[in-house]
């Protein structure tokens, strides 16, 4: 629902992402904000953004595949590790740039998403979703069986640098996620607009129909999975260089369904979704974290696996609470108070 | 039998569909309403059936009356329970089960031996026995209707309501449909709440007529006096007074003076 | 040849387990389409609710069976009600999360509740072994057994011949028309999580009586009952059996010849492998409902 006096008299204009100047002036003010965050907000939450930002790369990448394109993908995190392991191999044991291991990364990580979604030729829907599961089990499997990978061990990552400018710190490596992010966020944007996107959506509600207009089912539901799967490997190639290690354990299948509610508690097939589930799982994620030190310390007589668990159940408390209230997720509420706001004190 | 008052009916509490509708159907009588696409026929059905709160739907004003109970709050397993059945628009059978099973699925709520309402609905519908252990899903249309009003008359309702029975069908098989709903009728006593586009079928069967557009009954009479109105005959059977072909600035006008309300 | 007869008999009988441990989650989806991802959760929960009564309460080992069922069937109720009955028609993305997070819930439950140990069920069922020809199987799996064939006579019978087994079918199929047809579909759902849940207990007490009780329990529900759900057909209780007669099978027969090669944990990944396989030749199952499509 639009503000009052909000229209369009061309294309171009209904066709934009960004409509009135109130509108650039709070995007303005937000991506200052971001600039500047870092150095008023202390390492610790720098660190908590950075994070936030590699995850929120692969969830735009989900959002592609799962929330546009409607093919579930319950693997996402496999898919983040081939990313990290490439970048890690790249620039570790082949020793060439970091310019050059993260687009691969994004590459590599998107042609194994080809082959786990080639099954989309044939099954659809939840059948599809199982299929990315076994790629979720197999890929990391693997991992584990493969020497050069380092097994269980996993590898030591060099930090990212471009031409000698080596990102070294948390603040460093948060300014380079942040323009990834940003560069990453907008192509999610701007693919809805597009004839892929359209062909996307097409597909997301009807597939039968979508073939009977011309779309390709095949190579549309492939492309779904090369960019989802991009996306991730990209996520994966600066996950590598934050933590400059990489190991089997850090991906798990919990953390692809984490992912994938993500995208279901910001609301699926919304960009803006993408980012609110993201934000407020992670951030109720270091909420949980933090609390059971702090119930510990404050209850002492309590045994250390209630504190520890009382994190863990109030996550998935809050998580099914949420889910129960408002299925259609954090975008659809803030569309709905839009609407209310702009309409009040009148129904309709 | 049925009193609707002045019934509002509303979506997602913002979208509103019904303004103030009134309507009766008699004991055993058939009714037909009438009107273009998104007049709110479907609503008028899904409230008095209650199937309004599958769809988010909720009737926010006014009263609908059944034998002398209010069921515009109930929920539709007990109006059921009460004596109505809604036919569902788009002939949604039970896709992986029989037609036999479909059938015994319309009588769920009743007990006891269930082998002559079965028999009584193949004598209404032939093709249906011939049919009987095929899997809904795979039927045609024609047939597919034919399931879905027998599931109905399996219920032994006392008020059947019909979402357009005849879309998508043959105008022969329209025609045979129609013809059984009458002979339904008459030979078991169930009242009839037909919403249709094809007017004539509609009003071939029916004794009284309401023509509905955007959310307001705006004509009611008996049947054949409405089929015989001027603004009926022009809007809803194609039959125009205007000579040779048609004028569709003229139409536009007419339409305009004629005003009936927005 | 022993040895194989062995394996395929070790097989048949954790694969009738593995079969209750997909009825349960079949009987959910089949009614309301929601794949039930924290059953393992309930599995484990029930398993350590058992033991707890027993070990720490000092109850009869019956008496605890029963009242786990008891307390199985209530959460049944309670779950619906609390979770299931507002999501109802929503997209089912979420209601897959929603059972997710429900599932990590229980494992911090029992987490705080019984700490991450495993522990080990009194003896209710003799363990000792009768010997069929050259094949040693335990009594207690044959019990196990017994009870999971018993379970299904059961629900396939009420299925296909009673009102309720309709019911459930074609609230299954589409919920409007169900409740267009006076079908109360809460009641239904709220049948078939009650069912379900008891079968959980069911099961999880039997595992746990093969096994032992540990958090791990948990992960039964998701890597061995999803590929026999999907083996057998997503929708179909005799594919339940079926299918995990055919993953217990192929699991005691590929780790006991494989395993020693690769140095262990190639059963793990059997079920998976199935499931990979099936879904690329014959992604409905052996008895599953194809989709009708009509163009």
């Amino acid at each position: 629902m639009r503000a009052a006096g909000v229209y369009d008299v061309n294309y171009a204009e209904d066709m934009a992402i960004v409509r009135t100047r109130m509108q650039w002036v709070l995007l303005a003010l937000f991506l200052a904000f971001l600039l500047a965050f870092p150095h008023f907000s202390g390492l610790y939450w720098t660190g908590v953004f950075s994070l936030m930002g590699i995850i929120l790369i692969a969830v735009f990448g989900l959002h592609i595949t799962t929330g546009l394109c409607g093919q579930i993908n319950l693997g996402q995190t496999a898919f983040i590790a081939v990313g990290a392991y490439t970048s890690a191999v790249i620039t570790s044991k082949m020793g060439l740039p970091f310019l050059l291991a993260l687009p691969s990364a994004g590459i590599i990580a998107g042609l194994v998403g080809l082959i786990f979604g080639a099954p989309s030729l044939k099954i659809k829907g939840f059948y599809l979703a199982m299929s990315t599961l076994a790629a979720q089990g197999i890929i990391i499997w693997i991992i584990l069986h493969t020497d050069i990978l380092g097994t269980a061990v996993g590898l030591r990552v060099p930090y990212a640098s471009i031409g000698g400018f080596a990102f070294d710190t948390d603040t460093k490596m948060y300014y380079l996620i942040l323009a990834v992010v940003i560069i990453a966020g907008l192509a999610a944007l701007n693919i809805t607009r597009t004839r892929v996107g359209r062909a996307f959506t097409a597909i997301r509600d009807d597939d039968l129909a979508a073939e009977v207009m011309g779309i390709n089912l095949f190579y549309y539901k492939l492309l779904a999975f090369f960019i989802g799967c991009f996306y991730a490997g990209i996520a994966g190639s600066l996950w590598a260089h934050y933590f400059s290690y990489v190991q089997p354990l850090q991906f798990t299948l919990k953390d692809s369904v984490w992912y994938l509610g993500m995208i279901v508690v910001g609301g699926a097939g919304s960009t803006l979704g993408a980012v609110l589930g993201t934000v407020f799982i992670r951030l109720l994620s270091v909420f949980a974290d933090f609390i059971s030190p702090v119930l510990a310390s404050n209850f002492p007589m309590v045994r250390a696996n209630v504190t520890y668990a009382a994190g863990a159940i109030l996550f998935a408390l809050v998580i099914i609470i949420f889910i129960v209230k408002e299925p259609r997720g954090l975008a659809h509420r803030w569309e709905v108070f839009k609407t209310w706001y702009r309409l009040w004190p009148y129904n309709y | 039998m049925l009193v609707m008052n002045a019934v509002e009916v509303k979506y997602l509490d913002v979208i509103l569909v019904l303004r103030g509708v009134t309507l009766e159907v008699a004991d055993g009588k058939i009714v037909a309403l009438l009107g273009a696409n998104g007049a709110g026929k479907s609503s008028v059905l899904k409230a008095t059936s209650g199937l309004l709160a599958t769809e988010q739907g909720k009737v926010t004003d006014g009263s609908i009356v059944f034998n002398s109970v209010r069921i515009d709050r109930m929920m539709p397993e007990d109006i059921v329970r009460r004596g109505i059945v809604q036919v569902i628009e788009e002939r949604k059978v039970l896709e992986h089960l029989s037609v036999e099973q479909n059938l015994r699925g319309g009588a769920i709520l009743r007990k006891g031996e269930l082998r002559s309402d079965i028999n009584m609905v193949y004598d209404y519908f032939p093709r249906l026995k011939q049919l009987r252990h095929a899997t809904a899903g795979y039927l045609s249309g024609g047939e597919q209707q034919m399931l879905v009003v027998g599931r109905a008359m399996m219920a032994r309702p006392k008020l059947m309501l019909l979402d357009e029975p005849a879309m998508g069908l043959a105008p022969l098989l329209t025609k045979e449909i129609f013809e059984m709903l009458k002979r339904y009728n008459g030979e078991q006593k169930a009242a009839m709440l037909i919403v249709e586009q094809n007017a004539r079928a509609a009003l071939s069967i029916a004794e009284y007529g309401y023509v509905m557009e955007n959310g307001r009954v705006v004509l009611e009479a008996p049947a054949a006096k409405l089929a015989s109105n001027p603004d009926v005959k022009e809007f809803y059977l194609g039959l125009s007074e205007l000579e040779g072909k048609k004028n569709y600035r003229e139409v536009k006008h007419y339409r305009r003076r004629k005003r009936w309300l927005s | 040849m022993d040895k194989l007869l062995q394996f395929l008999a070790n097989g048949i009988m954790i694969g009738g387990i593995y079969g209750l441990v997909a009825l349960g989650l079949v009987l959910i989806y089949k009614s309301s389409r929601v794949l039930n991802l924290a059953h393992g959760g309930f599995l484990m929960i029930f398993g350590w609710l058992c033991w707890s009564f027993t070990e720490q309460i000092g109850m009869n080992i019956w008496l605890s069976i029963v009242l786990v069922i008891v307390v199985s069937i209530l959460a049944g109720l309670g779950v619906e009600r609390v979770m299931l009955r507002p999501l109802i028609g929503q997209p089912i993305l979420a209601v897959i999360i929603a059972t997710l997070a429900l599932g990590y819930l229980l494992e911090g439950i029992a987490i705080m509740a019984w700490g991450a140990n495993t522990k080990g069920l009194p003896e209710f069922i003799p363990h000792s072994a009768i010997w069929l020809g050259p094949v040693a199987i335990p009594q207690h799996y044959i019990w196990s057994f017994g009870i999971a064939l018993v379970l299904f006579g059961i629900l396939m019978y009420s299925f296909r011949y009673t009102k309720m087994g309709l019911g459930m079918q074609i609230v299954s199929e589409d919920q409007q028309v169900a409740r267009s047809l006076g079908i109360s579909v809460k009641s239904v759902f709220a049948q078939s999580w009650a069912f379900a849940l008891a079968i959980a207990a069911i099961s999880g007490i039997l595992y746990a009586a093969l096994h032992a009780v540990s958090n791990f329990n948990l992960l039964v529900g998701i890597n061995k009952a999803l590929p026999v759900m999907i083996l057998g057909g997503l929708e179909s209780l005799p594919g339940a059996l079926v299918g995990g007669l055919i993953v217990g099978i192929f699991e005691s027969i590929g780790g006991g010849y494989i395993d020693p090669l690769v140095g262990g944990g190639f059963s793990d990944i059997v079920p998976l492998i199935l499931m990979l396989i099936i879904l690329l030749v014959r992604p409905y199952g052996i008895f599953g409902w194809k989709r009708i499509e009509r163009i």
